[in-house]
């Protein structure tokens, strides 16, 4: 019997079991994955030369394994074993509705593959649904997760600058790493031609200036190599692997077990609590229940609502704390890959020195400073400018021989990209189902993902492309390309709300302590239980509601209330 | 940070990256060309000797000796043997090594040929063979094959030859600037006449 259990290592799993552990409990954590070993398992210190297939997965191999991975960008051959081969997990979509769910089953998950941005939500976040009355309105407000916030920006370090932004809160940061000259003269261009709209440094989960508890924990600062998608053998972005579980493991209190794939959540309706989680081993395909006082669901917005769906029973024969039916309801993404990108003729004369793991980033402004034109909420940019390398001069443009060669050492002409990353809102038909006639495996019926875009995010996404282009034309950039297609619905990766937090038991499925209000030791705290979506990158929220919960989740054990 | 690193901006950017700067090529829809000796080997694939004389010389005449050494001297046509092997899928082997055929042709012996000859006879030939004839599908199908190549065999080619060479210490070290563990942002750095591009490694999935 342990104090509780968390189901799933990664991002918001790893933060759960930290702090239950430096609370004293006792803490199992299931992960359905395989075991990494931090650095011994990353191929982020080979030489280029060294690599085999030039960082190429073999075309053959790509096509029958990783349909749907490779579409990710980070997908390369050297971090090939940390995405899950679409091949050996199925789901489903409708016909003619693809979503993309980009995946990594091992322990730490995604945090190992992560983008590493990393926002707060504003307090104008947290009040949108109750403003325009889409979703379910948030249990708290900003106020009541500020300080979560703090905690987790200084345990796992993240760099960014200070800009007094209402819609973009500040949070605990080491420095930022520095606009280059050339996203200098577009900030100085935006906030001139566009009063309101800032330019920033993008805020990364990358130790610009490790702190003292960072190297304790064996991580040392960002060597500015931006391999981190290789796992950073410096410790130097915060994943599972690198910070939240060896900070647990140092309590003495953790026990993790790999290969552990949940197939439900045991219900006691003696207690009304639930009272375990049975596993089957992945590859003796042997089952087992382990019990506890609480659990942690931290298995992916997805994989907890397909957990929750799978573990009926007498008293939930919808699926376990689905008496709202909005298990699996109000999934969302962001608006993604809404792109322009130009040359600048009249760039700067200056270059850079070392490879930023960040870029810049636009907050957002619609609906904050400017009106959006015909939707609610907004969006923000990510973006960058960058002298063109080698690969451009030397690839995709003929000429050969020493004329090649002259052409692909030169530094080439600045050129800069902004991308919009929109808020979707909850709709209660973008929803994880099971099959009731495809299983996995292991036996677990798989899930089917609907999802499809509303007339809000359409809308909105012609407003991202306009603002984008406008951005750069006012910085008198020549625009090259222009993506106006929201990329397929689930390439955001920020997927969520599949369990979503609620004031009212009927229409939502967590409480303001990320509780179900159906099972009262039940706590997910990964993407599920996000209400809205904001448009900022999600981790650090999860984090942060992880970590508050799972202070809670303590207090009411202590009191003997669970 | 440069374009030629898919890892190191926010990752959000990379399809529009890819989008305008990766220079993969498709795979070969038509296999007409398809040599009837190549489509019954059996085993593990690997040139004839008078193939690999193609390749090392086309592989010399994309990136020749200048005032640094050329794709001989880092090796690049026995690794492109290798990716044709383990990388790369039946019809874009086989378009490539159709390629090879084509390439031979010119000049009725081009392995033979003088360097002045050879660079003579396939710049004019590259700059046709290049053209893009189509963007290669729509979205994401166009991003992962990227565009679509008048001689796509010859475009895998070329693409090889330069992005070993790039990738290898010579280009690396040599003819461009590698840092591997730079340690240090510096957002400012004045820009030198002699400044050479910056690499970022291995950048494609």
């Amino acid at each position: 019997m342990f104090d509780a259990i968390v189901i799933g290592s990664g991002m918001s799993g790893g933060i759960a079991a930290k702090e239950l552990c430096e609370r004293g409990l006792k803490v199992l954590v299931l992960e359905r994955g395989g075991n990494i070993e931090h650095r011994v398992d990353y191929k982020d210190l080979v030489q280029p030369w060294e690599v085999d297939l030039a960082g190429r997965i073999p075309e053959e191999e790509l096509a029958a394994d990783y349909a749907v991975q490779r579409q990710c960008y980070a997908v390369n051959s050297l971090n090939k074993h940390f995405w899950v081969k679409d091949s050996e997990h199925p789901y489903t979509t409708p016909e003619g509705k693809p979503f993309t769910w980009i995946r990594g089953y091992h322990v730490g998950g995604r945090s190992l593959m992560w983008g590493r941005q990393t926002y707060r939500l504003s307090p104008q976040d947290f009040e949108a649904n109750a403003k325009d009355g889409h979703g379910s309105d948030w249990p708290i407000r900003y106020d009541d997760i500020a300080p979560w916030y703090s905690h987790i920006e200084n345990f796992i370090g993240v760099s960014g600058s200070a800009e007094g932004l209402p819609q973009l809160p500040d949070g605990d940061f080491l420095p930022p790493f520095a606009l280059n000259d050339a996203e200098l003269m577009l900030k100085t261009a935006v906030e001139s031609r566009f009063p309101g709209r800032k330019v920033i440094p993008g805020r990364v989960a990358n130790l610009s200036e490790a702190r003292e508890h960072h190297k304790q924990l064996g991580r040392t600062s960002c060597q500015v190599r931006s391999v981190c998608d290789r796992g950073c053998s410096f410790g130097a972005y915060h994943s599972s692997l690198s910070s939240s579980l060896p900070a647990a493991r140092l309590t003495g209190n953790l026990t993790l077990v790999t290969d552990a794939i949940v197939q439900e959540i045991v219900y006691d309706p003696a207690t009304g609590k639930a009272s375990g989680v049975r596993v089957t081993d992945a590859n003796a395909k042997v089952g087992t229940t382990y019990e506890a006082k609480i659990i942690f669901s931290c298995a992916s917005a997805i994989g907890t609502a397909q957990i929750l769906l799978n573990s009926t029973s007498e008293a939930f024969p919808t699926g376990l704390a689905n008496r709202s039916d909005q298990v699996g309801r109000n999934l969302m993404d962001h608006l993604y890959a809404l792109s322009v990108a130009g040359m600048m003729p009249n760039g700067p004369n200056t270059t850079t020195f070392g490879r930023r793991p960040t870029g810049l980033y636009v907050p957002r402004f619609r609906n904050v400073t400017e009106e959006g034109r015909d939707y609610v909420r907004g969006y923000g940019y990510q973006g960058g400018a960058d002298r063109i390398g080698w690969r451009s001069g030397a690839v995709s443009a003929p000429g050969i021989g020493a004329e090649l060669k002259e052409r692909a050492r030169k530094p080439g002409p600045w050129f800069i990209r902004l991308s919009g990353f929109g808020e979707i809102l909850p709709y209660a038909d973008n929803r994880v189902t099971l099959n009731a006639n495809q299983r996995d495996k292991w036996g677990i019926p798989t899930p089917h993902i609907s999802f499809d875009f509303g007339q809000n995010e359409r809308n909105m996404a012609k407003q991202i492309v306009e603002d984008g282009r406008a951005m750069l034309e006012a910085l008198g950039a020549q625009i090259v390309s222009v993506s106006e297609t929201p990329g397929t619905p689930g390439l955001g990766i920020h997927e969520m709300g599949t369990a979503r937090m609620g004031t009212d038991p009927a229409t939502s499925v967590l409480g303001k302590f990320n509780a179900a209000h159906d099972v009262p030791n039940l706590f997910i705290t990964d993407g599920a239980a996000m209400a809205s979506s904001g448009c900022q990158n999600p981790s650090l929220t999860y984090m942060a509601l992880s970590a508050r919960a799972a202070n809670h989740a303590t207090e009411l054990l202590k009191e003997g209330a669970l | 940070m440069n374009l030629d690193d898919f890892a190191a901006m926010d990752r959000r950017q990379l399809l529009q990256r890819a989008l305008l700067l990766v220079g993969s090529t498709a795979v070969l829809g038509a296999c007409a060309t398809l040599p009837e000796a190549a489509a019954a080997v059996a085993g593990p694939f690997a040139l004839t000797d008078a193939q690999r004389a193609t390749l090392s010389a086309l592989a010399d005449t994309i990136i020749p000796v200048t005032d640094t050494p050329g794709a001989l001297a880092a090796e690049v046509p026995a690794q492109i043997e290798v990716m044709l092997r383990d990388w790369a899928a039946p019809a874009r082997r086989d378009a490539a090594v159709a390629a090879l055929g084509r390439i031979e042709a010119l000049g009725g012996g081009f392995s033979a040929l003088s360097p002045e000859r050879r660079h003579a006879l396939l710049n004019p030939f590259d700059a046709d063979a290049m053209v893009v004839t189509s963007a290669g599908g729509t979205g994401i199908a166009a991003l992962i094959s990227g565009p679509q190549r008048r001689d796509s065999g010859y475009a895998t080619l070329r693409e090889l030859v330069v992005v070993l060479y790039y990738y290898s210490e010579i280009g690396l070290t040599q003819e461009l600037q590698w840092s591997p563990i730079p340690g240090r942002w510096d957002a400012s750095v004045p820009l030198t006449p002699e400044a050479r591009a910056i690499s970022n490694g291995v950048s494609l999935g």
